[in-house]
């Protein structure tokens, strides 16, 4: 039995006439007649009906015919997804990220959209929160790039084969009481986000390495608004803690630097990656779009859209 | 695109051989490993792999033999077929 024949059977049905299956298939009618006739002997069933309006598909026919083109549509579909060349396009990027920030949630789709227009088949995976502490074991294994903004600490032992690039060259804001009018709202809605300029400014005189060590290690630190954050003052209902970053993440934008081993928890919004990936066309697309949205007016001050 | 071939390595990861496979369908090991010889170039994928323990599909032949899978039942219920 050959799919060829069952697609004469399935033209037939559509168009009544052998004669006009015939012209449509170029082949002639004697031999779509015999492979339908064929076709009925080896399954023992009538699959075209003869009336006199024409031929039509029995249920039966119907059936095959519905199978057939299934199964052939879906054989060209795998095929084109195991060429040699799809395969050689399918490069997965594994992007790690905690997705508890506000500037993730804002960054991500972008980042995400970015890419996409810029190599569409280039296959993206994002991988979600992790514990801080096993973020550099994570990317060390099996992701290509971290988008981070708190890390609490880096395994020495993989730490030396791991870059940071700091993205922006900021400030965050961190949420440290549970008693403040987002405590309910711990993710900010998407379009919180869009209505809000992100980032405040701060007098910049904590010191992270002092700060972190004072707060519960499991807490949310969350990334909010500038209108967010003084709403949130306004109301008295907590206290917003206004962290500046690490000085390391201070230096001009796009500068890679080495992670240095601290003892006690970093705070910094970059990306980290593997240093065997820095030359790599894959992570060179992915970091060209991060500057992009880094560097331009829309993000992170943006209003809206 | 014949059936037959198709019907045969979806037997492949019940026999994991095709000896195995050509008795039941009384036909030579040389019919059925240029049978899917055939499918495979017309579909230019790799659909047979030979390991220590015979033979088995490879990813795209696990999806073919998965995509046809309805329309060989089919045409078994249409023949009375029995035996699947």
């Amino acid at each position: 039995m050959r799919t060829e024949h069952i697609m004469y059977l399935a033209e037939v049905g559509c168009l009544h006439r052998l004669s006009l299956a015939s012209k449509q298939l170029k082949v002639t009618p004697q031999a779509i007649g015999k492979a339908i006739q064929t076709l009925e002997k080896e399954l023992h069933t009538p699959l075209l009906k003869w009336t006199a309006s024409g031929a039509f598909l029995t249920v039966e026919g119907e059936k095959l015919t519905m199978l057939c083109s299934t199964f052939l549509c879906q054989a060209e579909t795998i095929a084109k997804r195991y060429s040699p060349q799809a395969r050689q396009s399918q490069t997965v990027f594994t992007i790690l990220t905690n997705l508890g920030g506000a500037i993730h949630q804002k960054l991500l789709p972008k980042l995400i959209l970015q890419i996409y227009q810029q190599q569409p088949e280039l296959r993206l995976h994002v991988l979600p929160t992790v514990m801080n502490d096993i973020t550099a074991k994570i990317l060390d294994e099996s992701a290509n790039l971290a988008l981070i903004y708190y890390l609490s600490s880096i395994d020495a032992k993989s730490s030396d084969e791991l870059l940071l690039e700091p993205l922006f060259p900021c400030q965050i804001v961190c949420q440290t009481t549970q008693n403040n009018p987002f405590a309910l709202k711990p993710q900010l809605s998407m379009q919180d986000i869009l209505d809000y300029p992100l980032i405040v400014q701060t007098p910049g005189d904590f010191s992270v390495l002092n700060l972190l060590p004072t707060l519960p290690h499991q807490a949310a630190y969350s990334v909010y608004s500038e209108a967010a954050y003084q709403e949130m003052v306004r109301s008295g209902a907590g206290i917003g803690l206004t962290i500046t970053l690490p000085k390391i993440c201070c230096k001009p934008l796009g500068q890679i630097i080495d992670i240095p081993l601290l003892n006690g928890p970093q705070v910094f919004f970059g990306c980290l990656y593997k240093r065997k990936w820095q030359k790599s066309p894959q992570f060179q697309l992915v970091r060209q779009c991060l500057h992009l949205l880094a560097t331009t007016e829309q993000f992170p001050d943006e209003g809206g859209g | 695109m014949r059936l037959e071939p198709l019907r045969y390595l979806s037997d492949v990861p019940q026999y994991h051989s095709l000896s195995a496979i050509s008795q039941k369908y009384f036909v030579s090991v040389q019919t059925i490993s240029a049978a899917i010889k055939s499918l495979e170039e017309l579909l230019n994928l790799t659909l047979l792999e030979r390991d220590y323990n015979g033979v088995r599909l490879t990813s795209a032949g696990k999806e073919i033999v998965e995509a046809v899978q309805p329309l060989l039942d089919y045409a078994d219920q249409l023949h009375g077929r029995s035996e699947k």
